[in-house]
């Protein structure tokens, strides 16, 4: 089975090809040109898509070396994200399937992204205790088959991968944020400064607002004069933020091993590409001696292939989308929730 | 003469979503849904019903007519992206159509021979897209060509015969047509789209009028 997957819903576009769960070709085309606007500027970015759709469809016919004719099914994702840039991705893949005469599947971002650990050679065994960590979400999740997925916790208000941005931001790193407090972790003490970790109500829930208040409040209080902070200083309270998130993180995902009976742990989304995460989780699984499935770098963040993926998971189970699918820009309240 | 080929015609750049196919000079369908927000649902399987009750499959048609703009930013890429999807998966080429000019096609046909109209729609606060036509024996003849222009310029360029329509509407029961209808979309591609037919279809873009100014906070 020849399934394509489209992914618009930030600040890339993404077009795949995957067959019989063989990446035939992940293209991704990243919009650089927000960083100048120290965000993602959504009317840019849907304009970005639209240019970029067709020719980078083209491409990956051209690098997956197949004719169009052989695509099975087409998929794009549905939300959540920019709601004018999740529209392109969707109504090409509509249109497209339509005309192509084949089925169509809506696909969800994260469900996209919880599934790009499928993507790896070693396969995950269900159930899989699932955390999923991005620019927009953090989520820790029961995965019990192809169709049952619960929510154990969440944040309750900024995702890891804002505070990530937001802390990058205070010390001056400039955005995506990321992988700069990474850069600047490696070469600093995680011990130097004591950031809060929060213990909160929900058992299984996060909370960065709290710590990222408070990194703020130490530079605040330590350089009132911004531009005095060493690269030596940077690197101090980026390694001992990123400890902070790391204890948070896997204080949470060791509660739920010692809990529920899992077979695999997995962390998915553009923050488990942090090196000090994976390292975290991976320590965790051989500790209590269970798998441990991580996308390589290239499917942390948006790509195409976790959707085409997801999207033939879908099809194995029956659910295929109509011609009338909508956009949504938010995870329904009720999503992931056991009934 | 060759053979017509039907033409599958779009307008989104409104809040009419409207799919309309052309399958002679004297035989039209159209599809209509006038709502905000419901193109990205509707559209798609509007042209699906539409094809189905024209009897006629997606590889039959000859070129596909999108109207291009000035408009909503979403609306008019909601349309533009289905026709590339359309026009991809079957080696269609893409006309894209002027709205303004469309629409002054759709109004010359029932205004009386040599009314000037304005047309002009609002773009943000401050802005509106304006352009004037005159009609001349059921066809229009372009005096200001579509642009985009300050809310205050307009008293200046409206003379006082001149008929107003679009959603710019100083008074209440002024004309409102604001957009023109898939089928005025459909023929103005047909009496004018051979100077288009050998657009590469990925660097069609909607015609935004301008380039879009980020306010930095
Ligand atoms: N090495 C890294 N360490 C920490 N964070 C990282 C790293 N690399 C990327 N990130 C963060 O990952 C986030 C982007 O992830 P992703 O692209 O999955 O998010 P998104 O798609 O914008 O959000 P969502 O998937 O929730 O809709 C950014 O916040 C970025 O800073
Ligand atoms: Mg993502």
């Amino acid at each position: 089975m020849t399934i394509l997957g489209l992914e618009s819903s930030c600040d890339e576009t993404s077009v795949s090809i995957i067959r019989d769960g063989e990446i035939l070709s992940n293209l991704i085309s990243s919009q650089h040109f927000h960083l100048k606007y120290g965000g993602v500027v959504p009317e840019l970015s849907s304009r970005a898509h639209l240019q970029m759709i067709s020719p980078l469809f083209k491409k990956a016919l051209e690098e997956a070396n197949i004719e169009k004719e052989e695509i099975d099914l087409v998929s794009a994702t549905a939300g959540p994200g920019l709601i004018g840039a999740l529209l392109v991705g969707l109504n090409f893949g509509k249109a497209l399937s339509y005309s192509l005469n084949k089925p169509f599947i809506a696909v969800n971002h994260i469900e996209g992204h919880i599934f790009s650990c499928f993507l790896m050679e070693e396969k995950p065994e269900y159930p899989i205790l699932s955390l999923v960590v991005s620019g927009g979400h953090t989520l820790l999740l029961l995965v019990k088959d192809d169709l049952n997925i619960v929510k154990l916790g969440s944040t309750i208000d900024d995702a890891a991968g804002e505070a990530f941005d937001k802390v990058a931001k205070m010390i001056g790193l400039g955005y995506p944020g990321g992988p700069k407090v990474q850069e600047y972790s490696e070469k600093g003490n995680p011990k130097a400064i004591k950031f809060p970790v929060a213990n909160l109500k929900g058992e299984y829930d996060f909370s960065f607002s709290g710590l990222k208040t408070s990194v703020l409040r130490y530079i605040q209080k330590e350089y009132p004069i911004l531009e005095k902070i060493t690269e030596d200083e940077k690197s101090n309270i980026a390694a001992s933020f990123q400890d902070a998130v790391v204890k948070a993180l896997s204080n949470n995902v060791k509660k739920a091993i010692l809990n529920y009976e899992i077979k695999t742990l997995s962390v998915v989304g553009g923050v488990a590409a942090n090196k000090a995460i994976r390292n975290k989780l991976i320590q965790l699984a051989k500790k209590f001696n269970k798998k441990i499935v991580i996308p390589d770098i290239e499917f942390c963040g948006d790509n195409a292939a976790m959707i085409a993926y997801r999207a033939g998971k879908l099809f194995e189970n029956n659910i295929i989308s109509d011609l009338n699918a909508v956009a949504f820009p938010a995870l329904p309240k009720n999503a992931f929730i056991a009934n | 003469m060759e053979q017509f080929k039907p033409i599958l015609s779009i307008e989104t750049s409104d809040e009419l979503c409207s799919a309309a196919i052309m399958l002679s000079e004297e035989s039209f369908a159209e599809i209509n849904f006038q709502k905000k927000f419901v193109h990205s649902e509707k559209l798609m399987p509007m042209i699906s019903d539409l094809l189905k009750i024209a009897n006629t499959k997606l590889e039959e048609v000859g070129v596909l007519a999108v109207s291009i703009g000035p408009g909503s930013f979403t609306g008019l890429r909601i349309g533009l992206t289905v026709a590339k999807g359309l026009a991809v998966g079957r080696n269609i080429q893409i006309i894209p159509v002027p709205t303004f000019d469309a629409l002054a096609m759709q109004l010359s046909a029932v205004l009386p021979n040599n009314t000037n109209f304005i047309i002009a729609n609002n773009a943000n606060i401050n802005e509106i897209y304006f352009a004037k036509y005159k009609s001349n024996n059921k066809k229009y003849e372009l005096i200001t060509e579509t642009c985009l222009i300050d809310k205050s310029k307009y008293a200046l360029l409206h003379q006082k015969d001149d008929l107003l329509f679009g959603n710019f509407t100083i008074e209440k029961n002024d004309f409102k047509t604001s957009s023109p209808n898939a089928i005025s979309i459909a023929k103005w591609a047909y009496i004018f789209g051979k100077d288009f037919v050998n657009l590469d279809n990925d660097l069609l873009e909607p015609n935004y009028l301008k380039n879009f100014v980020v306010h930095k906070k």
